[in-house]
């Protein structure tokens, strides 16, 4: 049956390729919208893999993640010193990174932080921050730009800001007198890291020397070289990225953080709340994979009507066929050929063109958005999909196959034209 | 080779319960083995329904239809196509061939259906593919054909002859031809008919040749109007 299926479709090359090519539209569009929401849920929920633990003031798990990881928010509380210090000192805690929120420029939050967040610093799948170009800060007055900072507003290395007080973007007083310098630039990312000023924890003091309980002090202000001169280390940070020194005693480790006598702290599990967080935006992914099966949907109905289309001229045909000796079953099971071979073509092109896209695309994603689009074998729940594709274009084939059935039963042998 | 006795059919009957006037009402038509039987009669005498009856597509609602030594009207639906498959071949008007296969392909298709007439052409010493192409040679086809895909652009002539060497693959005992010639010239007819003869000689195949065209009956063993044997009334329109 199957080799007259083929020599009848190729006799409809026309007709086939369009049925063959929605089919591959289909497969394409389904493999690649599915593949962009696995990798970008990646993505996000790998923002942070370096840390074990963040540890922040008391408050809701995913605020604390909002707040220290995505810049959103703020803190309710800050971490004295002495409860970071305490923590470093902890002998299971490999290393600290501290952050310190609360400054902006024109809309992007300025990070105060620790020289070592650039070493330490992870995201996907243990990759480390890269400079673009020039150094990490060394000044009091450096400042490291995340990527999409330094695009959007045109900064270049050794462009001077100055920063804002709080995180809005207008009407804010500005901390003028104490110019920054952009030092470097980070390479994308597709984390948050790209929407944020990176400056020492030193520099966050020093922006504020001359101000007292959120006013400034009135005068001329301090001169930078005198402020270099002064004592900048920090009374109290945002929040802490934890690294351990062994993954084992992340929950010993966290419940010692969440039961500190000095200070009501809390320590999560960025992956835990990571996850939390993603549950928030399932509707978006659950969209996605609504528009995918409609375009199945779509590229199925195109078969059905393509092979509808040809039933009537190709009663003539069915009718030789029967004349020939074919049984009604004959005919069915040659229809039902033709579609599990169009969908077979289809599925098989609409794979190969799922990576060329994949191909193309993941350059251009890793480029702007910082997406880790690898090309991978087909999975699982790839191969899940391209069954479920073709069990789909054979079940909808059936739907003509009877009718040509039933028809070659009426007909019998008799030529209707 | 066919013999009916008593067959009633009629078509209303089938959708409504009202007892219809039947299209058929024979009361004995017989065939004999290798016999070339010319049957003739205007349109809408039943000429196609009769064809239909004997190739096991249309069941009558009365009487016996023996076929090759089988009793017909008891074999079940897959059973009689199967029949028919491998005891019948068969000649259209025209269109008789698949558009998209080469011309051995079609006349080999019947091979594909029918394990006897597949097994018929390998039992006599020859492949599939040598049995088409004797059988086309036969027909006075040029073989620069034989492979052609292009079948619609054969003439009329040629198709009708292709369509025979398909109906004779695998030599069965019955061939019906219904109205075969009517799309060719007189000329074209004659030798239509000298190269089908020639072939049944040699295949012992018994024909039931269809025509409303009663200038070739003298070619036949022997000739039969069918309104002779039909005592249905001719004022009932066939659907076919």
């Amino acid at each position: 049956m199957l080799d007259i299926a083929i020599q009848s479709l190729r006799n409809r090359a026309l007709t086939a390729s369009l049925a063959v090519i929605a089919i591959a539209m289909s497969v394409a569009l389904i493999l690649s919208v599915d593949k962009i929401r696995r990798d970008a849920r990646e993505s996000f929920l790998q923002t942070v893999s370096g840390a074990d633990l963040i540890v922040g003031a008391r408050s809701g798990s995913v605020q604390l993640l909002l707040y220290s990881v995505f810049r959103m928010g703020s803190a309710t509380n800050n971490i004295s010193w002495e409860s970071i210090e305490d923590i470093k000192s902890r002998k299971a805690v490999d290393w600290l990174v501290p952050l310190s929120l609360g400054d902006s420029h024109k809309g992007f939050r300025v990070l105060g932080t620790s020289i070592e967040y650039f070493d330490r610093y992870k995201y996907g799948n243990k990759r480390s921050l890269v400079m673009e170009q020039g150094e990490k800060f060394d000044d009091v007055f450096d400042v490291v730009l995340g990527s999409a900072v330094a695009k959007q507003l045109q900064y270049g290395i050794g462009q001077s800001l100055v920063v804002a007080h709080g995180t809005g973007n207008v009407g804010l007083v500005e901390h003028d007198n104490q110019p920054f310098k952009v030092s470097g630039i980070l390479a994308p990312t597709g984390t948050p890291v790209d929407n944020t000023l990176h400056v020492s924890l030193e520099g966050i003091e020093a922006m504020h020397v001359d101000w007292q309980s959120g006013m400034k002090v009135p005068g001329e202000g301090t001169h930078a070289d005198t402020i270099r001169t002064m004592d900048l280390s920090p009374n109290a940070v945002t929040a802490a990225l934890v690294g351990l020194k062994s993954r084992g005693t992340v929950f010993r480790e966290q419940r010692a953080i969440n039961t500190y006598r000095e200070e009501p702290l809390l320590a999560i599990l960025p992956g835990v709340a990571m996850t939390e967080l993603w549950s928030l935006v399932r509707v978006f992914e659950n969209a996605l994979l609504v528009v995918s099966s409609f375009v199945l949907l779509a590229g199925l109905v195109n078969l059905v009507s393509v092979l509808f289309a040809g039933l009537n001229e190709r009663r003539r045909e069915m009718a030789i066929l029967r004349a020939s000796g074919a049984r009604p079953g004959h005919i069915f099971r040659l229809l039902c050929a033709e579609s599990a071979l169009l969908s077979a073509v289809g599925i098989v092109i609409g794979t190969l063109v799922h990576y060329l896209v994949v191909g193309i695309v993941s350059v251009w994603a890793q480029a702007r958005f910082g997406i880790d689009m690898s090309l991978s074998l087909p999975d699982v729940r790839d191969l899940m999909i391209l069954l479920l594709v073709f069990v789909a274009g054979v079940a909808v084939g059936c739907l003509p196959a009877w009718r040509a059935y039933r028809q070659s039963v009426a007909d019998g042998m008799a030529q209707r034209l | 080779m066919v013999s009916l006795s008593d067959v009633r059919f009629s078509w209303a009957s089938q959708s409504t319960q009202e007892p219809a006037q039947p299209t058929l009402d024979i009361e004995s038509f017989n065939l004999r083995r290798g016999e070339r039987l010319f049957l003739y009669g205007p349109s809408g005498s039943g000429k196609s329904t009769l064809l239909s009856v004997i190739a096991a597509i249309l069941k009558p609602q009365s009487g016996t239809i023996r076929v090759n030594n089988t009793d017909i009207q008891q074999l079940s639906g897959v059973a009689s196509d199967q029949f028919r498959a491998d005891n019948i071949g068969l000649v259209f008007q025209q269109f008789n061939l698949l558009p998209f296969m080469s011309v051995v392909d079609n006349v080999t298709l019947p091979c594909r259906f029918s394990s006897v007439k597949r097994n018929a052409v390998v039992s006599s010493g020859g492949s599939l593919r040598s049995e088409a192409i004797r059988l086309l040679e036969a027909m006075r086809l040029p073989d620069s054909l034989f492979n052609s895909r292009k079948t619609m652009q054969l003439s009329v002539g040629q198709q009708q002859r292709v369509a025979v060497a398909r109906a004779l693959m695998g030599q069965p005992p019955l061939l019906i031809a219904d109205e075969p010639t009517s799309s060719l010239d007189t000329q074209a007819r004659v030798a239509f008919l000298d190269l089908l003869f020639a072939e049944l000689d040699r295949s012992q195949s018994s024909l039931l040749f269809v025509s409303h065209d009663e200038s070739l009956k003298h070619l036949f063993d022997r000739s039969l109007s069918l309104a002779e044997i039909n005592h249905a009334s001719l004022s009932v329109e066939t659907a076919y």
